[in-house]
């Protein structure tokens, strides 16, 4: 399957890490791969805009992180807080308004004249 | 892994943050890329596509680091955060630190019945002896020089989070500036005293001021700075083999538990206390006092990183603090074991002083450990208020 286009994806990082966390914790490796998984790879974050919108995340509250070692290999695993789910459900609602609006207007396009 | 490595090194060198927090980026970024190189590798890539095509998923190292250091240039452009809860610890030490000065050049250090009864000491007697008890010595000798020491940690943790580019050399500057205050601190009234007091009274008090003044202030930063430092370099070379801290930690450990192995190999052999007490754990024995110098941060590191789930890469203040925790339940552990034996046998009778000074540098670790401890939590509470520096193209509101 064909991935999104990068353009389209990029207002809604932030969202998409949460939705990821908001299953349990994970760490950066984990939530680029869980999103992947939950969209039949269609969304894939680029990894380089993984981290800062991780780091800005954890700095406004929204994720708690802690390091942790598997395997002798160490990982940072981030966790969405109460903050961060207050966040999730704004940035959700916000994705409803918007996609709702989106299919207004497109399908006034779509079933128009011409 | 050399790209690895160099892609590594390009990423930190454009980062413009705090060094912990570059070292901590560069070990998040390192432990994904390795995720991403064997998800390759057992998709059948030779190591080197799968090398190439890991950094690629995570694009030009300029264009990750510019972004990362937007945020973090934030974080850092928020004094208040940090620098408020310095404010009162910094106008306490400025009220509390005369008060040191005064309490030390009014009265000697030591109390004048203390004195009178040293002068009267045969020349082959310790003064030490005289003192009945730890807690009284401890009392007698310790209270100026604690509050000078006050100073000193202000001083090291306002220099700690005012210079956020260098805080470790500034730490250090600090650190050495201190202590050359408070030598002068606790010397001034002896040198005033001098006529009267055994020259080996001057001797012990310089040495025991010199090794509780680099215990206290150095060893956290020693376990903050260097030891993460060096277990980074080691780590690119042996990831999953700490051995270096566990030979560290061992040796540490051994050296801790020498007093009480004497003691009880007295207690079982009757060895003469003599042979023992001032010159196997004293201040003559600086092979001992190197080896603990050189092996107690590696121990309270091990120990900060293994028990309580920390990695080099977290705060400093947080690593401070745990591993000065570390320090004192360690510290606690070795005063147990040099007064036990004193239970275990009463005709010993180990040197009071040199068990004072002991807690007192156990009360300065504590003091310093605790004080980081508090102000990285302080700073943590602040981190929700930051103003928020998100993704910059936010979902568009309905």
């Amino acid at each position: 399957m064909a991935r999104a286009d990068a353009e389209q994806l990029k207002g809604n990082t932030q969202a998409l890490i949460l939705a990821a966390l908001a299953e349990g914790p994970l760490h950066g490796y984990a939530i680029a791969r869980r999103i992947e998984q939950l969209t039949d790879r269609y969304l894939g974050l680029n990894e380089g805009s993984l981290y800062p919108a991780l780091h800005a995340l954890e700095q406004q509250g929204a994720v708690g992180a802690s390091w942790e070692s598997h395997g002798g290999r160490r990982r940072r695993v981030y966790r969405i807080t109460r903050q961060g789910r207050l966040l999730l459900a704004e940035l959700r609602e916000q994705w409803r308004r918007f996609a709702d609006s989106m299919d207004r207007v497109l399908g006034v396009a779509l079933d128009g004249p011409g | 892994m050399d790209r690895v490595d160099a892609y590594l090194d390009e990423l930190v060198s454009h980062l413009d943050c705090d060094p912990l927090r570059r070292d901590e980026i560069r070990l998040e970024v390192h432990s994904h890329l390795r995720e991403l190189i064997d998800s390759g590798l057992q998709e059948g890539l030779p190591e080197s596509d799968a090398v190439a095509a890991a950094l690629e998923r995570f694009g030009p190292a300029e264009q990750v680091a510019r972004r990362l250091t937007a945020i973090h240039r934030g974080q850092r452009a928020q004094p208040a955060r940090v620098d408020r809860p310095l404010i009162p610890i910094l106008l306490a030490a400025l009220v509390i630190t005369p008060l040191g000065v005064m309490q030390n050049l009014s009265a000697p250090a030591v109390s004048k019945r203390f004195l009178d009864t040293v002068r009267e000491l045969p020349a082959d007697r310790e003064p030490s002896s005289l003192v009945p008890g730890s807690v009284r010595a401890a009392v007698e000798l310790y209270p100026g020089p604690l509050l000078g020491l006050t100073l000193l940690l202000a001083l090291a943790v306002a220099v700690w989070h005012f210079t956020p580019r260098r805080p470790w050399l500034w730490a250090g500057v600090a650190s050495v500036a201190g202590s050359v205050f408070y030598l002068l601190l606790v010397a001034t009234p002896i040198w005033i005293g001098s006529r009267d007091f055994p020259s080996y009274w001057l001797t012990d008090v310089a040495d025991n001021w010199l090794r509780s003044t680099v215990r206290g202030l150095a060893w956290p930063i020693v376990a903050v700075w260097a030891l993460p430092w060096l277990a980074r370099w080691l780590g690119r070379r042996k990831p999953r083999l700490p051995w270096p801290w566990l030979a560290l930690g061992l040796l540490a450990l051994a050296t801790w538990a020498h007093p009480l192995v004497c003691g009880l190999a007295d207690f079982v052999w009757r060895v003469d206390r003599d042979s023992w007490a001032l010159t196997d754990l004293g201040l003559a024995s600086w092979p001992w006092q190197l080896t603990r110098l050189a092996a107690l941060p590696g121990a309270m590191w091990l120990a900060g990183q293994w028990a309580l789930g920390e990695g080099p890469g977290h705060s400093p203040g947080r690593v401070a603090g745990k591993a000065a925790l570390v320090g004192l339940a360690v510290g606690l552990l070795v005063t147990f074991a040099r007064l036990a034996p004193l239970a275990l046998q009463p005709r010993w009778q180990l040197p009071p002083l040199d068990t004072a000074l002991m807690c007192g540098e156990f009360v300065v670790l504590l003091a310093s450990g605790s004080a980081v401890l508090l102000l990285a939590r302080l700073s943590r509470a602040g981190e929700p208020q930051l103003a928020p520096v998100g993704d910059p193209s936010a979902v568009p509101a309905g």
